[in-house]
């Protein structure tokens, strides 16, 4: 045997144990991932076809973790035909390619929600979960460096090291996942995990947050002076927006409620700005239903800070079932 | 781009495979650029700092070899030269340091390019050595700017000379299995130093001296020591894998560490460490000082200097200077006390046997209790929480403290302890063979191949299940 056949057979040996721990990241993902993964899983698999058939639902939810936890699709429609495809920490980076997956595989929708925080119009604040998750295909998370070049939020998504980021994370590399496994083991989270993906199955991808009978601490967005709308967030907002028009979906842009202590401490000139963000999509698609206006939920509603309980989300899925439905 | 990360797993073999197909002129120019990217994939900006201090070795060099030896222009060519090196680094890591002296005179701030210190100080000694005459000026562009950029030993050394560095790249390296087994084996080793040993270490020195106050004296003498080998791990982890990476390739780098707590004086034990460095400041400074040829007092006083320079050296912070100073002093103090202490022992009737081992013990822990003391200044971020730390220790420590204090409570858990006391019962065996003459290497490739792979699938799990753990950034980055 020659020394550089002996030497690649050596190196093939001598990364087993990464190989097998790389397979077992990637094929028991269940088995270690913490209680967000189900729902990115189950909705990653909903929009790709997989365990319904590829069967069209006539509305779609469609937005961050307050429309997840906000819209009950069984309460809104009792037919079963609507599908809250929300997911947590998504932007409309996540949401644009769920659409896209979703329409690859049925049939458009008749019409959708459109429900997101303020905030992430133009904050990216868990890109690298999307990444963790491996919610994105290479091809999409090259596309996202790409539309960001030179916007407002490149550094979350095109951030120093990324490019290793994403081959480590695809690669399932020990070093990105071990921290979850240590969290996970010896026992392990599969079951766990699997009820939670049965339950937002369940509930048509409604998922609940927080889980407080009564919450009145601020969100995030209390802090914040100034909405910025330049961002890539904003661009992929604008290209969701796009894509649903093109479809001839039946569109309704709406807002979740906020607990009294983040609507009161909301600064004006941010309120303003929001709106007046809203104010120029109207007039871009005019045949959306725009809603520009923040309803304020008493505390009772909250589970936590930034999302429903779900007396809340039953309160705010009835509202929009009597003024849509 | 880190030794310990994927990026540096897909930089290396593509590097080092290329580098083995292609001829010497060629395999140069390949390396020198692979270099440049290795180091500006940290920052774009850092490459024209890496190039400033390259080109001034390479002009300089040249002039000087052209030059008449008793010329006066090579005496103001090597002025001018070793100047402009020592003001890029100066600028670069110092001038914060000073601004900050006079009150931040001048609001400027400059970038601190990674490395820096290493490869200026490695043009600094090429161009004293061309000077000397030591070394002819290398006129080849590529390979003479390829000395100062060679990656495997650009971000913490070793430090390279040019007349050990500069023929291997005439030479030219092809695939060879001995070279390759042997550089792969050394960044294992490399790895488990860093990732499994001194990893878990930050764990238990960071929590100590982030809350020094609220520490026992025998945590914060546990944080200390955890601390001296933390960072003897993951300094000799770089050094490893600069090592093995460069012999991976067919090239020889300097050795920078010697089983440095087996030293039996301050004097050993800094032969033995960070070895390149200081034998770097013996040729370069402490010699042409006088080194110890002008009487003891002047022996005592170089010392100093180039203690207090290499504290310095180190980083642009009081701590350090006070830390370089202690190390010289501690040095200074051995050696004055060298005949009271062989008197003492002559008096001792018993020699050799037990009693020498016990001696020689003695000696070994004073001197690493010493190193400790000066390392308190070295870690500290600064002098008044090392004078706190100094002080809680000498003055508050009891046997109670035992007691008190629970290792399982360092921030390592059951496991993680287990792990390292037993990662360390391997550095201390693999360090002792070495200390006798025998290289533990030659004896894992030596052994029946099930216990050899058995040794290698161990170390390889113990490295994979603790890539995430504790500080993963290597201390000298930041000189």
């Amino acid at each position: 045997m020659s020394d550089k056949i002996r030497l690649v057979r050596n190196l093939i040996l001598l990364g087993l144990p990464l190989l097998f721990m790389m397979l077992f990241l990637a094929l028991k993902p269940m088995d270690y991932m913490s209680l967000e993964y189900p729902m990115w899983l189950e909705e990653k698999e909903f929009v790709t076809g997989k365990g319904d058939e590829g069967r069209g639902y006539e509305t779609l939810i469609i937005g961050d973790s307050r429309a997840k936890s906000s819209v009950l699709p069984l309460d809104l429609d009792e037919s079963g035909n609507t599908y809250n495809i929300a997911i947590g920490g998504a932007t409309p980076i996540e949401m644009y390619y769920a659409l896209d997956r979703y329409l690859k595989t049925h049939e458009a929708p008749k019409s959708a929600f459109v429900i997101f925080a303020p905030y992430h119009f133009y904050d990216i604040d868990n890109y690298n979960q999307t990444l963790y998750f491996n919610y994105l295909d290479i091809g999409q998370i090259l596309e996202v460096a790409r539309e960001a070049r030179g916007l407002y939020g490149e550094d979350k998504v095109a951030y120093k090291g990324w490019i290793t980021d994403v081959i480590s994370y695809k690669l399932r590399f020990p070093s990105k996942y071990l921290a979850a496994v240590y969290e996970a083991f010896p026992g392990g989270c599969r079951a766990e995990n699997t009820e939670r993906y049965l339950q937002v199955r369940k509930e048509q991808g409604f998922t609940l947050f927080g889980t407080d009978e009564s919450n009145n601490e601020p969100s995030y967005e209390v802090h914040e002076t100034e909405f910025k709308s330049s961002g890539i967030s904003a661009k992929y907002y604008e290209r969701l927006l796009q894509r649903l028009e093109d479809e001839g979906i039946e569109v309704t842009i709406e807002q979740a409620p906020l607990n009294p202590a983040s609507y009161d401490g909301l600064k004006p000139e941010y309120l303003q700005g929001f709106k007046e963000y809203m104010e120029t999509i109207e007039k871009k698609y005019p045949e959306f239903t725009v809603v520009r206006e923040i309803p304020r939920y008493e505390a009772e509603c909250f589970g936590d800070n930034n999302h429903l309980n779900r007396t809340g989300a039953v309160k705010y899925t009835g509202m929009l079932k009597e003024k849509y439905f | 781009m880190i030794f310990n990360s994927v990026a540096y797993a897909i930089f290396f073999p593509i590097v080092s495979i290329v580098y083995l197909c292609l001829g010497t002129g060629a395999g140069n120019l390949w390396l020198l650029l692979s270099s440049y990217f290795f180091y500006m994939s940290a920052d774009v900006r850092y490459g024209g700092i890496l190039f400033g201090a390259s080109l001034v070795s390479y002009i300089s060099t040249n002039i000087l070899e052209k030059t008449d030896k008793n010329a006066l222009s090579r005496k103001i060519t090597v002025v001018t030269a070793v100047s402009l090196e020592l003001i890029l680094l100066f600028f670069f890591k110092y001038f914060g340091f000073f601004n900050e002296m006079t009150g931040n005179y001048f609001e400027v701030s400059f970038l601190l390019p990674v490395g820096i210190s290493f490869y200026v100080f490695q043009a600094v000694g090429y161009i004293i050595d061309v000077y000397r005459g030591d070394i002819g000026a290398e006129k080849n562009f590529v390979r003479a700017m390829l000395f100062t950029a060679f990656f495997p030993g650009l971000l913490s050394g070793p430090i390279s000379r040019a007349g050990e560095l500069l023929p291997q790249f005439k030479v030219r390296h092809k695939f060879d299995y001995a070279n390759v087994r042997e550089g792969l084996l050394r960044m294992g080793w490399g790895l488990f130093l860093k990732l499994v040993i001194a990893s878990r270490l930050s764990i238990v020195a960071n929590l100590v001296y982030d809350n020094h106050t609220e520490a026992n004296p025998l945590q914060l003498i546990l944080g200390t020591f955890a601390y001296a080998l933390q960072i003897y791990c993951d300094f000799a982890s770089y050094s490893e894998l600069a090592i093995g990476s460069a012999q991976c390739m067919g090239f020889k780098l300097r050795e920078n560490f010697f089983q440095p707590f087996f030293a039996a004086s301050s004097a050993e034990l800094w032969r033995r460490w960070h070895m390149s460095l200081m034998s770097w400041f013996k040729d370069y400074l402490y010699i042409p000082l006088g080194g110890s040829r002008k009487g003891k007092i002047r022996k005592y006083v170089n010392i100093l200097i180039v203690f207090t320079l290499s504290g310095l050296w180190h980083g642009a912070a009081w701590t350090y200077v006070l830390w370089g100073f202690l190390s010289g002093l501690f040095q200074v103090m051995g050696e004055v006390l060298k005949k009271y202490r062989e008197r003492v022992m002559e008096l001792v009737p018993f020699k050799g046997g037990l009693a020498g081992l016990l001696h020689h013990g003695i000696q070994v822990f004073l001197t690493v209790l010493f190193f400790n003391i000066t390392l308190v200044f070295f870690r500290a971020k600064s002098i008044s929480q090392a004078a706190d730390i100094l002080k809680t220790v000498f003055t508050g420590f009891s046997l109670g403290d035992f007691a008190k204090t629970n290792l399982f409570e360092m921030g390592l858990g059951y496991i993680n302890l287990g792990i390292l006391l037993f990662s360390l019962l391997i550095l201390f065996a693999v360090d002792f063979m070495r200390e006798r003459g025998r290289e533990p290497q030659k004896l894992l490739t030596g052994l029946n191949p099930a216990l050899r792979w058995g040794a290698y699938y161990g170390m390889i799990l113990m490295i994979l299940l603790s890539t995430n753990i504790g500080a993963q950034r290597f201390i000298y980055f930041q000189f």
